[in-house]
């Protein structure tokens, strides 16, 4: 077989089996033949290569990767005996960080320094069984020219021989690359369990390598049994397999493309009964059918959610725990709606991202795990003097498992004048940016003063994001509201506030909900589930009806049914001066209304009543709408639809006046009016009809669009 | 603010190729915000190109994604990214690169067979790779690098007086505005540039640009994987200057003067333009009492890249006067540090590099966020906005970090906050 670069043999199979010691085996034996031979060791536990160095182990390349801030090819390649390279890939400790990872950075790190490719054969010495994408580099095309399936009689090394066919099916290269099985007997020789595997699945044994103390003899004198006894059978079994390697290096005609046994056929093999034919084909692995999806595509990840929740906190420090590049962007995004939102409409509702920080984990930290670093950067926080800490996890820390809720428990143990919290939102695993606002509400429930009681006259605004509810229009309807029962704000959760203000939540009467949403609904749940605390069944109000029910409400918990009543007063006057101002720009005209929050149809279309407009269809977008807010959903007819386009052709048809819509709809050919809750104030009534008024007025084509075409 | 890795600089480096678009194998959340970074930087299509809704792209055209999900994190995500492939080549000609996110990056899925399976070879490439154990620039150089080598432009005739513009990123403020400027300055000197590698340059102007006669160097720390490989492979040389990058008026006139020598041209013409930018600056300052005797004296913080930090330090201190409180280099063994290092040295003042903050300066020359940020918290008197990222988004009137635009600008930021 002609080849640029060295013949690459990556040798495969089952935990303790002897892969190592067969590797070196072969390797030593090899380089007798005067070939120049490369064993990497990519297992975690590192010892492929210590019979080649006299029983010594070597530096890792992860070790030297960890160390320093490159690595040289002296650094990580020793010479063994018969003069065979040695790299040991090595990883972390049992069950912390990602190994597989650690065998791609290895394998990058050869790329670059060249390792081996001057070499005449590469062995690789692989972790037992194909467990992620990082085991089975070794497999891919590029690495491996064949691929040799070490295990013996007992069953779970003949399953992982069955499982490693199947991940080598994956890496399908076009060519046969399977050499065949390496029977390293456990001294029953006698049990066909091999034969019959090879048998079922058509892959030959290579060599039946005898049990023998003299694996154990060389062991113990740190050396290959093929240096030391080279006449005896186990060598002469190795020789065998080496002499294929050869032939295979010459020609690939003996090599074949894996055929693994399926769950039925392994059972008959166990059962030691004829394995049936297989009935169906298995397909790839690796999970061809979960291709683009778009009902589960979220928008952004919960560990994105959770920071922007919690950086609204101004002395909460907030720990992405992850890359910088992941702190960058969220820091990046927050930054960006704040410094945007200084000269726009929208009031100041996310802060600098000053106190967001991050664990800045890197390569090394996913392979060894990141609980160290996140450690530090507590102590460094707590050191800063913050009276609160929020440790945010990441995709990285998620996939690799890092214990941090444990970090969390003991940082919480030693500080006691610091609330660190732990949101374990792991990037996009655990769900959405929505995701991340209820574990942001579940970790501050626990730092809520459960002693606090309530101050009459004082009451909590609860909403997931306060985004809209922050503009200056809204903020007037919510004063004006509140101002008609005397009412003062305690704590808006979770607006810009404090710590303490979180802390001090009970000091609120009640709840008042300023949108109907799940993630606002969690936050009054989770307050009443864990501490008792009331909140209104109405959402904050827009229009006349919803306004007066909202007040009703309120006045049967303070006993202030007089106050409702000049209150109601002052509202009717104010929409008669108003309609009588500015109603005739809409008395008599006919209107299209479209929806995607189901609680803004029924103010739209009463808007419309008053207005002496008709409503001459109705549009609701269902894409918003869940069980919890079907309740909203108004008496007065409308028409599900989700296309723009529908309603397009629609306006076509009805020819309205104008077009009345809580979104964006374009290619419109009528005007049409933009509102959000904030744009109706029943008790500024003339006001908020005018502004409508005057969307309308806008001309249909500009300039600049004329200037584009 | 927090600083992006080498992850974000390979984003952003590959886009910076005008026919080069990433696939990023990650979740949504990842795509999302780099979708908006790169249509900020570098705008390509109409944002309501009807091509683009369809999967992977989501009516989105910039940094197509995979959406990996917990799923795929479980049992990969090679068939996605294989589709993905496919579907990208369906409404495009571009180059696909491919990256994972930090979090695939640990699935191990194998991209090249991907490439081969969706028959893309050739035309896609994934950049493997320790991407976040990188630097910013060490990274967007390294990309820019790998994807020129992956191309694998042959060797042209070389064009006398042809030069290329490399390590000039895209997230440079203003970038657009100050790569017409220094293009103004090296046509002046009789000069014509074939590409700007990673500053908006296709794959046709890199494969134009071995043509060119000399790569000339804005940012050494973004520079030194793709002059080494151009000189090497190509036989190209480098021109950088002794005070780094073309940041502030000294700083660009020893750019123009090391390019005019290593081209063996007359560097009068440009010289002539830094000259009159560093009159007008003398008039401004001269025109007020006021403004030119408070000048003197006046503290300044820089934070960036050593080879602006040197330029800019050399520059403020010995023509306008000012008093560094306090350096933060950003990569602090930068191919000027030691420059910069001497120069503090020679003045008694090495003990302000790496120094803290103080509780208030004149002047703080750092990213747009953090420069804003700190004057609106009173830690200086004018905070100005020269590094990535910057908070000005729309751009209509020149201002960018480099030359004698940038001089003026940073010059017209002191002398109006006074």
């Amino acid at each position: 077989m002609k080849r640029g670069g060295p013949f690459q043999l990556a040798l495969y199979g089952k935990g303790g089996i002897g892969k190592s010691t067969m590797s070196a085996n072969i390797s030593y034996g090899l380089a007798t033949h005067g070939l120049d031979v490369v064993q990497v060791g990519c297992d975690p536990k590192h010892d492929s290569t210590r019979l080649l160095l006299k029983g010594e182990a070597q530096d890792t390349v992860l070790d030297m990767l960890r160390a320093r801030e490159s690595v040289s090819y002296d650094d990580i390649v020793r010479v063994g005996s018969g003069g065979v390279r040695c790299v040991e890939a090595g990883g972390p400790r049992p069950g912390i960080g990602c190994a597989g990872r650690g065998v791609l950075t290895t394998f990058e790190t050869l790329d670059d320094l060249g390792i081996g490719n001057d070499a005449d054969v590469k062995v690789y010495d692989v972790l037992g069984d194909v467990v992620c994408g990082g085991f089975a580099v070794p497999m891919r095309e590029r690495y491996a020219d064949a691929v040799a399936i070490v295990t013996s009689e007992e069953f779970m090394s003949i399953y992982a021989a069955n499982n490693i066919m199947k991940g080598l099916r994956n890496f399908d290269a076009g060519r046969p690359r399977l050499m065949g099985l390496i029977h390293n007997s456990r001294g029953n020789e006698h049990d066909d369990l091999v034969r019959r595997f090879s048998e079922a699945t058509g892959v030959p044994i290579i060599a039946t390598v005898p049990r023998s103390e003299l694996f154990r003899d060389s062991e113990s004198r740190g050396s290959t049994l093929m240096e030391l006894h080279p006449d005896s059978e186990p060598a002469k079994a190795i020789g065998a397999v080496i002499d294929r390697i050869l032939s295979t290096m010459e020609s690939d005609s003996d090599m074949m493309y894996p055929s693994p046994l399926d769950d039925a056929q392994m059972s008959d093999l166990v059962a030691g009964i004829p394995v049936r034919t297989s009935k169906m084909e298995e397909k790839l692995e690796m999970c061809p059918g979960c291709l683009f999806d778009s009902k589960k595509v979220v928008g952004s990840c919960a560990t994105h959610g959770a920071m922007a929740v919690l950086n609204r906190i101004k002395d909460i420090a907030v720990v992405v725990h992850g890359p910088r590049s992941c702190g960058f962007i969220m820091s990046y995004a927050q930054n960006r709606e704040y410094f945007n939102g200084r000269n726009s409409r929208v009031y100041r509702t996310t802060p600098y991202s000053g106190n967001v920080f991050t664990t800045n984990m890197d390569d090394s930290d996913s392979i060894f795990g990141g609980t160290s670093v996140l450690e530090a950067k507590i102590e460094e926080l707590v050191a800063a003097g913050f009276p609160a800490i929020a440790v945010v996890t990441s995709c990285v820390t998620g996939i690799i498992g890092d214990d941090s809720r444990e970090v969390v428990r003991k940082m919480n143990a030693k500080h006691e004048g610091c609330d660190i919290m732990y949101v374990e939102s792991d990037g996009s695993i655990t769900g959405n940016k929505f995701g991340g606002y209820n574990q942001v509400t579940d970790a501050l429930m626990d730092i809520v003063d459960p002693d606090v009681e309530p101050v009459h006259g004082m009451v909590n605004l609860v909403c997931d994001t306060f985004k809209k509810s922050n503009r200056p229009d809204y903020r007037n309807r919510i004063n004006d509201l509140l101002g008609v029962f005397s009412l003062k704000i305690n704590t808006s959760m979770v607006d810009v506030c404090n710590s303490s203000d979180v802390r001090n939540v009970l000091r609120g009467m009640f709840n008042i909900r300023l949108y109907d949403n799940l993630e606002t609904n969690y936050i009054v749940d989770s307050l009443r589930d864990r501490y008792g605390m009331r909140t209104l069944e109405n959402i904050f109000p827009t229009g006349t009806t919803e306004t007066l029910r909202w007040m009703d409400e309120v006045a049967g918990i303070l006993g202030k049914d007089d106050v409702v009543v000049a209150a109601r007063e002052r509202m009717v006057c104010e929409r008669s001066k108003g309609i009588e101002k500015y109603g005739h720009h809409f008395k008599g005209k006919g209107a299209v209304v479209c929806c995607r929050d189901p609680t803004n149809l029924e103010w739209m279309c009463e808007l419309m009543d008053e207005l002496d407009v008709t409503v001459l269809e109705a549009f609701l977008d269902p894409s918003l709408m869940d069980d919890e807010r079907m309740h909203h959903q108004s008496e007065r007819p409308f028409t599900l639809n989700k296309s723009i386009k529908v309603i397009r052709e629609r306006c076509s048809e009805l020819e309205p006046d104008f077009v009345i819509t809580d979104y964006r709809v374009s290619g419109l050919s009528v005007p049409s009016i933009l509102v959000d809750k904030s744009k109706l104030n029943v008790f500024r009534y003339g006001n908020s009809i005018r502004m409508m008024w005057l969307q309308t007025m806008a001309p249909a084509s500009a300039g600049w669009m004329e200037a584009v075409e | 603010m927090i600083l992006p890795d080498g992850f974000t600089a390979s984003v952003l480096a590959a886009e910076s190729i005008a026919d080069v678009r990433v696939l990023l194998n990650g979740p949504a959340g990842c795509r999302n915000r780099y979708m908006v970074l790169v249509r900020q930087l570098f705008p390509r299509e109409k944002p309501d190109d009807n091509r683009f809704q369809i999967p992977y792209f989501k009516g989105q055209s910039r940094v197509p994604c995979t959406y990996i999900d917990e799923d795929d994190f479980i049992n990969g995500g090679s068939g996605k990214v294989t589709d993905a492939l496919k579907v990208i080549k369906s409404v495009c000609e571009d180059t696909i690169v491919i990256i994972d996110s930090p979090g695939s990056a640990l699935i191990g899925d194998d991209h090249g067979k991907s490439v081969s399976d969706a028959g893309m070879e050739g035309k896609a490439f994934a950049l493997g790779g320790t991407l976040i154990s990188m630097g910013f620039p060490e990274s967007y150089d390294s990309t820019l690098r790998r994807i020129i080598e992956a191309v694998g432009p042959q060797k042209c005739d070389t064009i006398p007086r042809s030069v290329n513009i490399i390590g000039y990123p895209m997230t440079d403020k203003d970038w657009r505005h100050g790569l017409d400027h220094l293009r103004e300055l090296l046509e002046a000197m009789g000069l014509t540039m074939t590409a700007a590698i990673g500053a908006g340059a296709s794959l046709e102007d890199i494969r134009s640009s071995t043509g060119a006669e000399a790569n000339i160097i804005v940012y050494p720390e973004f520079a030194e994987e793709v002059s080494e490989y151009m000189e090497r492979v190509h036989g190209i040389p480098s021109v950088r200057s002794p005070m780094g990058a073309p940041v502030g008026i000294d700083g660009t006139v020893a750019w123009v003067e090391a390019v005019a020598e290593a081209l063996n041209v007359d560097p009068s013409p440009a010289l002539e333009i830094c000259n009159r930018a560093r009159g007008m600056i003398k008039e401004a300052i001269l025109g007020d009492t006021f403004r030119s005797k408070a000048l003197q004296g006046m503290t300044f913080c820089i934070e960036g890249l050593p080879s602006m930090t040197y330029s800019l330090t050399v520059w403020l201190n010995g023509y306008l006067g000012m008093v560094p409180a306090s350096i933060v280099n950003h990569g602090g063994d930068g191919p000027c540090s030691e420059d910069l290092e001497s120069y503090l040295e020679s003045r008694g003042l090495e003990s302000v590099i790496g120094a803290d903050l103080p509780d208030y300066c004149d002047v703080m020359i750092t990213n747009g966020h953090d420069a804003l940020h700190l004057q609106e918290n009173r830690r200086c008197g004018v905070g100005i906005d020269l590094t990535f990222p910057s908070t000005r988004e729309i751009v209509l009137l020149p201002k960018p970090a480099v030359g004698v635009l940038g001089s003026m600008y940073i010059v017209e930021e002191i002398l109006n906050s006074m």
